[in-house]
Parts: structure tokens; C-alpha cells; sequence
């Protein structure tokens, strides 16, 4: 009994919980109906007699069969519950999508609050939105796609070529300002489609009223052009093709019209004279009185229907040639009149006539041909002869350039020089295009010949020999202007020669400083002294130290003579070989300054004034102003240089110092050759074969030789090499 | 010779070295500046308080100096040996010696290790770190094909111009072989070498007044590129006097660079535009030595008499550091090419 009163307040309690409200009705109802099931229960078991627990299993299993059933029904209701959910975000969703499209704010989203209301009344709220929506979006889609079609139509009749395409409507982009821009895209067509119906038509009413003044049928040009232009009504085509053509058509008939009418005038000027001459009765003046009123008439002027028609002008041709024979006539007759009168004359007098006036009349006739003659050769010739005159004007621009170009004050600003200056500028664009100019004047002037079969002559010369004669003298001018190209360019590089052992590079203009400056650092200015004479000598060894030596600012002359004592003392030291190693090089040097001193007044004849003269330098330099002199013009390469200075002992100035050394202790000379060998600060390049010539003289020197560098940290140091360090060198 | 004194020199340090200044340079954190100097000392002096906060005094001339940290430094002595300092300590210990005096010395940063060259013409590379005593501190031996006269570091460039006009590029990371062995573009012995800031290359100055601006690179472009120009020069009745150039630095924010001669003066350039951009008021004797400062707001300039005339009485050895304008070490534009030159 206790597990029945369980089960029902279990259900009672399960039921309560899920639904306070409607619980009471219910459960008494379902307490009744398990509570009679329940006896009924009881009252078999106590039939049966069944166990107590047999009775608690059965009851047990009883309650598992309903908790079974009520899982069921809970998770039915739960998954209807999550569809429901699902759907209304579906619809939400859809319905944000359709007003993005739309380019509207999704207001009702912010209206069905989720926690406002039921999810069955969400739904419900959202459905008939969405309905809405559809609709709108459809009524708008449709409005679109009329637009787009409508938009498409247009463009292709504007642009015609290709077919009109199959509307698409971009469905992510419905919104109203989409719509308006394509409303005004569709205006802006429309306009563009008015404005090219109007100028169709007007072209068309240009065209007529050309065709109509040139007799020629419009209908027949215009369908020409495209079928439905002929047609008086219904639509034009306007796209970009067919006003093309018009605008061709209309530029060719113009032509046309310009060549009828000048030759309608020229007939007119004829008749004119002709008239004039023959005092023409006004009456037949008049039929023509139309074509001559428009002799000095422009273009656009002549709009009388038929005008300029063939027929018509035909029409006057026939007119001139009548009055051209009548004239002739006339005249044969005069003469004729003339002979008859003098025929007369002479028989009276009796005189046989002479034939003069025979010839007379054959002239007028011959005449009368060969002025035709020459009117046909005249055209012939009309091309080639306006090239000609092209040409000859840029020829006559190129003598006056070279003119120009001699003048060495034509850059002075002068009244009227800004336009000279312009003109040399257009001059030399023209010149160049001269060549060009010369063959295709050549090549249309032999084609002439072929294909008439005569020379073209022009004032008596044959054109043909007139351009050869022009080439080759042309050709001449370029070699020669070549020549004194390279002569330039020889110039440039021989300077560039000697800056590029510097690592730097002047610009042109800087080359006079620069090799100012060279010189001077190579001890030019004492140099200079030397060529005014031996005067300077005591100051001397200072301007030819070696480059460890020279690394001292006070190497150069002028700083030199500030500080004499300390100079003479170093020499002084230097020359007992107090340091034995370190600077020996200095008395060595000394010596050879003067050797060089010697050679160098020696040799002054041969130098150009200011050359270097420190031992390497000088002897380079020497030979370059032999070189230099020898050969006055630049056609020495500047490689030349350096070849010779691999042998400075073949060079002229150079055996006079060994001359001069032999004359003095052997020792010295040696010294005076070796001290140009390791001072050399040149790059190593030039300076190798020189070590290989002079290696001989070397060996002999070695137990003096020591000239190493050193730095000042290292003389104030007292560092000195080694023996064994210097071997190592 | 004050601050207030008619040409404007800068500051000048208090208790300056008393015989000839070889380096100075200012240290990477700070405006401390190590110097060192004939007088055998090693000096560190605080350059914007003017004070001396420390000296340690070697056995021989100290030829070069420069940092580790703040506190602590390297040197090169003539006494060939290399030591550690450390001024907070006021203790110095020795790396190790090469066979004769050692002319520079140089710290990486990016290695961690010290080089220094020497007159014995090689490169030794030591580890501070390694304890006390030479055979753990000594990493390698480099020969040079001649004795050392001037070294600089930038990144992993390192450029040794030795005796003979010889200049070796390293890659720091493989000193086995030198990357680039080159012959000085100028005629005359090389006095002073500097890497650009940049890394791409080096300026380089010999005694015979004259600067080549070097590239690393080897290819035609970048070869086009190097120049040479003359400075440190004074006219004189249509001769030239040429002075030694034996300092050179350069800016480190600008890459614009200081040039020092035996004619007292201090020339700032501008590299790329070939320009000269300021000229300082003499100092009474040759520059030794100049420095930027990390910022590049101090110039630090040792007049000090270079013994390019020998023995001689000259004017005393002073450091002057003098607060650097902008628009003396700015590039300018450029103008009119070859204005440099």
C-alpha cells in the first residue's frame, strides 16, 4: 500500500511542477482513474496471492513504463519547441535579408522582441511581414527589371553593334537608391539617344541639301548607310556607326562639292573672258548668268538645287568649248579677212603674197594644243614637284643653320635673337628628317620615271643626279663632322686618364682646377722655381720627399719655411743614420733630388712650365710632354702613357741623371735609381714592370735599402720592424 | 681656453690628459666618454657633468680604447698588451698580448667578442667572458699582411687598413679569410678608417689630405658610387698645404660625418650630396680624435699634437665637447653637384 500512495503523489508531484495551473483538474482525474486501476490491481494480487515482492517489482516496473512515456513526450515537445525557434530565425533571417536587399531598415526585428512574446505568436508576428516583404521586393524587382531592359534598349540602339542582353537582376541589391541610379542612367540614355536622333537628323538635312546642289539622290546615299535612314518616318538608327559613316559621307560629298565648284568657277572665269572678248549678246549671257554670279562664292554659299550637278556642269563645259571654237573661228576668220584684203592689195599692186599669214593661223591652232599639253604635264608633274620644293626649303634651313652655327656671337642677346634661336631649333628638328626626306624624293622621282619612261628634269638638271650630288656631298659634311667628334672625345679621355689615378672624377668643366691642383701636390711648385733657374736649390730636398715623408704636412714649401730648423734637423739626424732603418730614405732622396735637380734644369727645354717633378711623377710627366710634343695631335692613346713609363730609364730626360750619377760616388747613383723604385705611391698596376726592369740595380743596393713606412704613432713610438719582420715583407 | 673664449670650441674637460690623446669615444648608453692617451692612462669622463670619474694608468702608452658597458672598457696598449677595464672597481685585467704594440681596438656587440690589431700585422679576436688568462680568453689569430694602422666596425663589416695601403674586409661571423682584400684608392699612407652607419660601406683618409668613400659592393653600380675628395688643405700663394687627415666620424642619426686634420680644423660632410656642410673654428693644435655622441647631440674633438712634426713644443692636449646644431650635420639637398669636392 505504501508504494501505491508513492506512485500517485509522484505523479501528482511531477505533474504539479510542470503545469501549477491546469494541475488540479487533471490530476484528480488521473488520481481517480490510477487509483481504480490500482485497487483493481490490489484485489487480483490478493486473489493471486502474489508476493510482496513480486507485487513491489511489478509496481517498480510499472513506474518505469511511465517515466518511459513521459521522456517521450518531453523530448517531442522540446524538439517542436527548437523548430519552432529555427523557424523564426529562418524568418528573421529572410526577412533581414530582403530588407538589406531592399536597402531598408529591418524594423520589425527590433519590434518582435524575443522576450515580448510566445514563440508561436513571434512566428505568427513574423509571417505576415515576410509576406509583405516578398511582395515588395518582387514589385520592386519588377520595376528593375523594366528599367534594366529599358536601360539595355537603349544602349543598344546607342551603340548597336551588339545584341541587347538578357536583363539580370542583382538580387542582393534591390534598394531604392539603386533604383534611382538607374532611373538616372536611363535618363542620361534617353537624353544621349535624343541628342544623336537630332544630329542624325541634322547630318541628314546637311546631306540632303548637299545631294540636292550636287543632283545626286539622298534617298539612295542615306540607305546606303543604313536602311531605316532613307525611310521618311519611324525610327532612325543612331548609333555610333551609322553617324560615322554619315559624317564620312557628308565629308566626301563636301569634297566633292569644293572640286565641282572650283572647277565650276574656273569654267565661270573662262566664260567670263570669253564673253568679254567676244562681246557675247546678253541674252545668251544670261542662261549662265547663275554659274557666273558665283565665281568669287564660298562653299557653303552654293545651295541652289542642281548647281553643281554633272549634268550642269557639263552643261557650262560645253558652253566654254562652243565660245573656245567660236574664237578660234573668229580669229581664223579675221585672218582670213586679213590675207584676203592683203591678197587683194598685192594683186593690185601685183606682189606675190608671202606665206606668213598661212603660218599664222596653224600657230593659233598648234598653240591652242600645247597649251592643253602643258596643262596635262603640269599635273603629272605636280606631285614630285611639291616634294621638291619641300625639300629644297629644309635644305636652304640647313645652310642657313650651318651659317648660324659659324656665328660665335649668336648666343649674345640681341633684338629679334630669341626668334633666330627658335628658328636654329626648328632647323635642326627639319635636318634631321633630311636624310629621309632625300630617299623618299629619290625613290618617288625614279618611280615617276618608270613609270613615264622620261627623266625628270628640273630646271634643265636631272632631279635624280641632283639628290645623288646632294647625298654625297652630305656624307662629306658627316665624316668630317665624325672626325672632329673623336678628336673631341681622344681629348676627354686623356684627361680622364690622368684623374682616374686620384679615384675621383671631375666633371669637364672642373679638369683645369683639378689638374691645377695635381700639380701642386706633386711638388709643381718647386718645379716651377726650377725652371726659372737654380736659385731655390737649398730648398729643394723638401719637395721631393719620399711618401712616408710627405705624409708630414710640413712637406709641402711654404710650411717648410716656417719651420727650417726642425727640417734641418731631422735631415741632419737622418743623414748620420742616427735610426740606421727608419728614414734613410730621406738622404737618399736628397741625393736625387739634386741628380733630378740637375737633369730637370737640363730638360727644361723639353718640359711644358709646371709639370711635376717628384720622381715618378716628373719622369711620367716628362714623357708625356715629350710624347705630347711629338705628336701635337691627340691621336696618342692614352694608354701609351703608361707603357712608356715601364721604362723611365729609355726615356730622354732620364739617362742624363744617370750620367750624372756615375760622375759621382757609386753609391749615390745607385740611391738616385733605387729612390725612384719603393717611393712610388702610383697604383701597383703601373708600378710592377718597373720593380722587373730594375731589379739588377736593385741587389746591389740591398744593405742600404730600408725605406718602410711608418706611421706617426709608430715613429713616436720608436716602433721599428724588425730584421725578421722585414723579410717578411 | 674657456667656453667663453672668442671662438666657440665647445666645452673642454677638466683634468685632461697631460701627453698625447690617441681615441676617444663616447659610449653607446650614455654621455660617457672613454679617452685614451700617450700619457698612459685610460680616462672616463662624464661629458655632460664635465667630471672625471675615473683613470687607470697602464704601463705604456694606451694607443686605443672603447667601451663593453658603461662601467667598463677595453684598451690597446703599447706595452702590447690587451686589457679589460673596470672603472667601478677601478681594476683591470689582462685579455692577452700580441708581439708588439697593438694600435686598435674594437668590441661587438653582436659577437661578443673584443679585436684588436697590431703592429705585429695580425688581427686577434679575445672572449672577455673566458676566465682570466689568455689561453681561454684568445679565440683566433688573423694574419695581415701588414702592420695595423686603423679599424672599424659597423654590423658585421669589419675593415682593417694596415701599413702598405692595404685595406681587408671581415665578416666578423668567419674571420678565416677576409671577405674583400682591397689596395686603398688613395695615393698615400691610410691614416684613419670609418664604416656608414649604414653598413655599406667605409670612408677611409689618408695623411696626404685627401677622404675615398668606399662601398662593399663589388658590382659595377656599386662601385660607381665611390669618390674621393681633398680636404684638410690650406692655399698659399697658389700652393697647397696638405695635412694629415686623422679623424674621422660620423653622425650616427644622419650619416653625415666629421672629418679631423693636423690643420686644427673640423670639417662635417655630407656623404651622398658631396657637400661640405660646416666648418668648426680651429682648435689650437691637430685633431687626434673625434666622436658622436649615441644621439648625435655631442661632438667630441681631441686637439692633441699628432707628432706628424716630431718632437716639438706644442699647445696643450685638451677634449673639447661641443653641443652639435642640427643644421650643422643635416644633409641638405643637393644643390650644385661636386660641391664637395
Amino acid at each position: 500500500m505504501i508504494c501505491d500512495i508513492q506512485l500517485i503523489s509522484w505523479f501528482s508531484l511531477q505533474l504539479s511542477s510542470l503545469n501549477p495551473a491546469s494541475v488540479s483538474s487533471i490530476c484528480s482525474q488521473m488520481e481517480t482513474t490510477c487509483g481504480s486501476l490500482l485497487n483493481e490491481l490490489q484485489i487480483i494480487w490478493e486473489d493471486v496471492g502474489e508476493s510482496d515482492a513480486e507485487k513491489d517489482r511489478m509496481l517498480l516496473e510499472l513506474e518505469k513504463e511511465c517515466l518511459e512515456v513521459y521522456r517521450r513526450k518531453v523530448d517531442h515537445a522540446n524538439r517542436n519547441r527548437a523548430q519552432l525557434r529555427q523557424a523564426i530565425a529562418d524568418a528573421e533571417a529572410e526577412l533581414a535579408m530582403i530588407c538589406s536587399s531592399m536597402g531598408e531598415r529591418p524594423i520589425h526585428i527590433m519590434q518582435t522582441n524575443k522576450s515580448s512574446g510566445k514563440l508561436r505568436a513571434q512566428l505568427a508576428g513574423i509571417l505576415p511581414q515576410i509576406e509583405e516583404m516578398r511582395k515588395r521586393k518582387y514589385d520592386r524587382r519588377n520595376q528593375f527589371i523594366k528599367i534594366l531592359e529599358e536601360i539595355e534598349k537603349n544602349k543598344y540602339e546607342i551603340h548597336g553593334s551588339r545584341a541587347p542582353n538578357n536583363v539580370v537582376v542583382d538580387d542582393t541589391d534591390l534598394s531604392q537608391r539603386k533604383l534611382e541610379d538607374l532611373q538616372k542612367e536611363l535618363q542620361a540614355l534617353e537624353k544621349e539617344k535624343h541628342d544623336r536622333l537630332d544630329k542624325v537628323l541634322d547630318h541628314l538635312n546637311h546631306l540632303s541639301s548637299c545631294c540636292s546642289v550636287l543632283g545626286l539622290d539622298v534617298k539612295q546615299i542615306v540607305s546606303e548607310i543604313h536602311p531605316n535612314l532613307g525611310e521618311s518616318d519611324g525610327t532612325k538608327s543612331i548609333n555610333d556607326d551609322t553617324i560615322e559613316q554619315l559624317e564620312s559621307t557628308i565629308q566626301r560629298l563636301r569634297k566633292l562639292k569644293t572640286q565641282r565648284m572650283q572647277q565650276l568657277q574656273d569654267l565661270a572665269t573662262s566664260l567670263l573672258e570669253l564673253w568679254n572678248l567676244m562681246d557675247t549678246p546678253a541674252e545668251e549671257q544670261q542662261v549662265f548668268q547663275k554659274v557666273t554670279c558665283n565665281i568669287a562664292a564660298s562653299e557653303d554659299e552654293i545651295n541652289e538645287p542642281n548647281m553643281l550637278s554633272a549634268s550642269f556642269i557639263d552643261s557650262v563645259k560645253g558652253e566654254v568649248s562652243r565660245l573656245e571654237d567660236l574664237k578660234v573661228s573668229k580669229m581664223k576668220e579675221l585672218v582670213l579677212k586679213k590675207k584676203a584684203e592683203l591678197e587683194n592689195l598685192c594683186r593690185k599692186i601685183h606682189i606675190t603674197p608671202d606665206a606668213s599669214l598661212e603660218s599664222a593661223i596653224d600657230a593659233i591652232e598648234s598653240g591652242a594644243l600645247r597649251i592643253s599639253e602643258v596643262k596635262e604635264e603640269a599635273l603629272r608633274r605636280k606631285e614630285v614637284l611639291e616634294k621638291v620644293e619641300k625639300w629644297m626649303a629644309a635644305c636652304e634651313e640647313e645652310s642657313w643653320l650651318e651659317e648660324y652655327n659659324r656665328d660665335d656671337n649668336r648666343y649674345n642677346a640681341g633684338r629679334g635673337a630669341h626668334l633666330t634661336l627658335k628658328r636654329a631649333e626648328k632647323a635642326r628638328t627639319l635636318i634631321s628628317k633630311l636624310p629621309a626626306m632625300a630617299d623618299a624624293l629619290a625613290s618617288k622621282t625614279a618611280a615617276w620615271e618608270n613609270e613615264h619612261g622620261v627623266y625628270f628634269i628640273y630646271d634643265g638638271v636631272r632631279l635624280l643626279s641632283m639628290i645623288e650630288n646632294y647625298k654625297l656631298l652630305r656624307q662629306e659634311k658627316e665624316q668630317e663632322q665624325k672626325r672632329l667628334r673623336e678628336q673631341k672625345k681622344l681629348q676627354g679621355q686623356l684627361l680622364t686618364e690622368q684623374e682616374a689615378l686620384y679615384g675621383s672624377k671631375p666633371s669637364p668643366m672642373k679638369n683645369q682646377g683639378m689638374k691645377k691642383g695635381r700639380r701642386m701636390s706633386c711638388g709643381g711648385a718647386s718645379n716651377k722655381r726650377l725652371s726659372l733657374g737654380g736659385a731655390a736649390i737649398h730648398q729643394t730636398p723638401r719637395a721631393s720627399m719620399t711618401p712616408s715623408a710627405k705624409a708630414t704636412p710640413s712637406t709641402r714649401d711654404t710650411k717648410r719655411n716656417e719651420h727650417p730648423n726642425l727640417d734641418m734637423d731631422r735631415f741632419a739626424a737622418l743623414s748620420t743614420g742616427r735610426r740606421g732603418l727608419d728614414l734613410a730614405g730621406f738622404p737618399m732622396k736628397q741625393h736625387s733630388f739634386n741628380l733630378q735637380n740637375a737633369r730637370e734644369t737640363e730638360s727644361t727645354m723639353k718640359r711644358k712650365p709646371f709639370s711635376p717633378i717628384s720622381s715618378t711623377d716628373s719622369s711620367k710627366s716628362n714623357i708625356a710632354n715629350v710624347l705630347e710634343d711629338m705628336s701635337k695631335k691627340q691621336d696618342v692613346l692614352p694608354e701609351l702613357f703608361t707603357t712608356k713609363n715601364v721604362t723611365p730609364f729609355t726615356t730622354p730626360s732620364k739617362p742624363t741623371s744617370i750620367a750624372e750619377a756615375e760622375n759621382r760616388t757609386p753609391q749615390v747613383a745607385a740611391a738616385a735609381a733605387a729612390s725612384t723604385l719603393p717611393l712610388s705611391p702610383a697604383p701597383s698596376a703601373t708600378f710592377i714592370p718597373m720593380q722587373t726592369t730594375m731589379t739588377p740595380l736593385r741587389s746591389t743596393l740591398k744593405p742600404i735599402e730600408n725605406e718602410i713606412e711608418y706611421s706617426f704613432e709608430e715613429r713616436r713610438a720608436g716602433f721599428i720592424l724588425s730584421k725578421v719582420n722585414m723579410m717578411q715583407v | 681656453m674657456t667656453a667663453a673664449a672668442p671662438p666657440n670650441l665647445g666645452k673642454e674637460l677638466f683634468s685632461p690628459p697631460s701627453d698625447g690623446i690617441s681615441n676617444l669615444r663616447f659610449s653607446n648608453h650614455s654621455d660617457l666618454l672613454l679617452v685614451s692617451s700617450w700619457d698612459k692612462s685610460a680616462r672616463l669622463y662624464d661629458a655632460s657633468l664635465n667630471v672625471l670619474k675615473g683613470e687607470l694608468i697602464h704601463g705604456a702608452p694606451v694607443l686605443d680604447c672603447c667601451f663593453h658597458d658603461d662601467s667598463s672598457g677595453f684598451s690597446a696598449c703599447a706595452d702590447n698588451k690587451v686589457r679589460r677595464l673596470v672603472f667601478n672597481y677601478n681594476r683591470e685585467d689582462i685579455l692577452g698580448s700580441h708581439d708588439a704594440p697593438v694600435r686598435c681596438v674594437e668590441y661587438s656587440y653582436a659577437t661578443g667578442q673584443v679585436i684588436t690589431g697590431s703592429w705585429d700585422k695580425t688581427l686577434k679576436c679575445w672572449d672577455p667572458r673566458g676566465a682570466s688568462g689568455q689561453e681561454r680568453s684568445l679565440v683566433g689569430t688573423y694574419a695581415q699582411p701588414e702592420r695595423v694602422y686603423s679599424m672599424s666596425l659597423s654590423g658585421n663589416h669589419l675593415v682593417v687598413a694596415t701599413a702598405g695601403r692595404h685595406v681587408n674586409i671581415y665578416d666578423i661571423r668567419n674571420m678565416s679569410q677576409p671577405e674583400q682584400r682591397r689596395e686603398s684608392s688613395l695615393k698615400y699612407q691610410t691614416r684613419c678608417v670609418r664604416c656608414y652607419p649604414n653598413g655599406l660601406g667605409y670612408a677611409l683618409s689618408s695623411v696626404e689630405g685627401r677622404v675615398a668613400m668606399e662601398f662593399f659592393d663589388l658590382s659595377e653600380a656599386g662601385q660607381s658610387k665611390k669618390y674621393a675628395f681633398k680636404c684638410h688643405r690650406k692655399s698659399e700663394a697658389g700652393k697647397d698645404i696638405v695635412y694629415p687627415v686623422n679623424a674621422i666620424a660620423f653622425h650616427p642619426i644622419y650619416g653625415t660625418f666629421a672629418t679631423g686634420g693636423c690643420d686644427g680644423y673640423v670639417n662635417v660632410w655630407d656623404g651622398n650630396n658631396k657637400k661640405r656642410l660646416y666648418q668648426y673654428s680651429k682648435y689650437p693644435t691637430s685633431i687626434a680624435a673625434l666622436s658622436f655622441s649615441r644621439d648625435g647631440k655631442l661632438l667630441a674633438v681631441a686637439s692633441s699634437y699628432t707628432y706628424e712634426e716630431g718632437q716639438k713644443s706644442h699647445e696643450p692636449d685638451a677634449v673639447f665637447v661641443r653641443s652639435v646644431n642640427e643644421i650643422e650635420v643635416k644633409p641638405k639637398p643637393k644643390v650644385v653637384p661636386n660641391a664637395a669636392t
